[in-house]
């Protein structure tokens, strides 16, 4: 170390005891032998001493209140670490909803859900056909009154043999020439009624009898 | 009882233990304080004060006491001196300071902040000690304030040893001269 120093930068490490054993006792040997390093090593340690003096009496002079300045200091480390602390709170994230199904499938529960929607409201409406048969009124037999004033009970009697067999009956729906007899039969019967009033009775299906 | 330590106590404050930094704001106060006082003046060296330790606070993480000499004092006298570095470039003094121009002259009145400090004799020092170039004031200061070794304040500053021990005689000797006068 020594070989890169200058001889004041010697003196000055040598004055603040600052070299190794083996350096200082160099440094010794070379005071020993030179007569201008001796004299600067005097300057120095006279200036070194005076600085010394006189600092330590400029550092006698009181200081600032300590109290109130650490006081002052300690606060601004507290708002420090506090700010700090702040600001490493996480801040709270903004919530995402994380869909757990396909976007297409809540799109289809959703129509489903209309489409069930619509059809209640529409099974709930009266429908036209349903409203025609819930309406819906048995034809009555023209009476002509002069059956019902001459022989009402056996206009009514025939009524009847003619609303049992318009009535629906697996028989008519599913035997034709069964059906066939019967009504032929049951005109037979109106026929022979009317001709036993005094005035014709019109057929119920619109034609007259052979009577008239 | 035992003395924590300045690491444990940086260590506590990097935590967030504010009464861990009470203990070093109050151990550092006194040689702080005035090493500021000599480099800006009384008025600047509160201020500096404070910016120091809450630049300690903000990098305390990085405080590595295996890295360089001197350990936390040789780190905190860094950071203030750096502030007073900072101090002197926003006022534009470091340039005239190392162009050798006397920033102060002889006759000129100490500084204002120093105006209240003690007699005559202290008053002479002081304004003896600003008329040094800023690089002598900074390490005879550094010096005396921090009491690190001359290798230590080298690694501080960046500069060789040599340079170092040059500013520091360079300062004595001056200083003993206006002292004198």
């Amino acid at each position: 170390m020594l070989k890169d120093l200058n001889t004041e930068s010697l003196l000055m490490l040598y004055l603040a005891d600052e070299l190794s054993a083996p350096d200082r006792q160099v440094v010794a040997e070379r005071l020993a032998g030179d007569a201008g390093m001796r004299l600067e090593l005097e300057r120095l340690s006279g200036a070194v001493q005076s600085f010394s003096d006189h600092m330590a009496a400029l550092d006698a002079l009181p200081l600032p209140s300590e109290s109130a300045a650490t006081r002052r200091i300690g606060m601004a480390i507290r708002q420090s670490l506090a700010d700090r602390v702040v600001r490493a709170e996480p801040t709270a994230p903004a919530r995402v909803i994380v869909a757990r199904y396909p976007w297409w499938v809540y799109s289809g529960a959703a129509a489903a859900a209309l489409l069930v929607a619509a059809l209640g409201w529409w099974g709930r409406q009266p429908s036209e056909t349903m409203y025609q048969y819930s309406t819906h009124t048995e034809p009555t037999l023209p009476v002509p009154p002069s059956v019902a004033m001459s022989s009402s009970g056996a206009v009514e009697e025939g009524k009847q043999m003619a609303e049992g067999i318009f009535a629906p009956s697996s028989d008519v729906l599913t035997g034709s020439d069964k059906a066939g007899a019967s009504l032929k039969a049951a005109e037979e019967q109106i026929a022979e009624l009317s001709r036993s009033s005094s005035e014709p009775v019109p057929s119920y299906f619109g034609f007259s009898d052979g009577n008239e | 009882m035992a003395v924590d330590s300045d690491e444990s106590l940086v260590a506590r404050l990097r935590q967030g233990d504010a009464a861990a930094g009470d203990v070093l704001v109050r151990r550092y106060y006194s040689s702080l304080t005035r090493y500021l006082q000599r480099l800006v003046g009384n008025d600047v060296a509160e201020e500096l004060l404070q910016q120091t330790w809450l630049s300690v606070l903000d990098h305390a993480d990085k405080f590595d006491p295996q890295t360089g000499g001197g350990g936390f004092k040789a780190w905190l006298f860094r950071i203030a001196t750096n502030k007073a570095n900072d101090h002197w470039r926003s006022r534009g003094r470091e340039k005239l300071a190392h162009a050798g121009l006397k920033l102060v002259t002889e006759n000129e009145a100490p500084h204002a902040g120093h105006r209240l400090e003690g007699n005559e004799q202290a008053q002479k020092l002081i304004a003896a000690i600003e008329q040094l170039p800023e690089p002598q004031k900074q390490v005879l200061m550094l010096r005396y304030y921090s009491n690190m070794k001359f290798v230590e304040i080298a690694e501080l500053l960046g500069c060789p040893l040599n340079t170092a021990l040059g500013r520091v005689h360079k300062a004595m000797i001056r200083l003993k001269e206006l002292m004198a006068d």
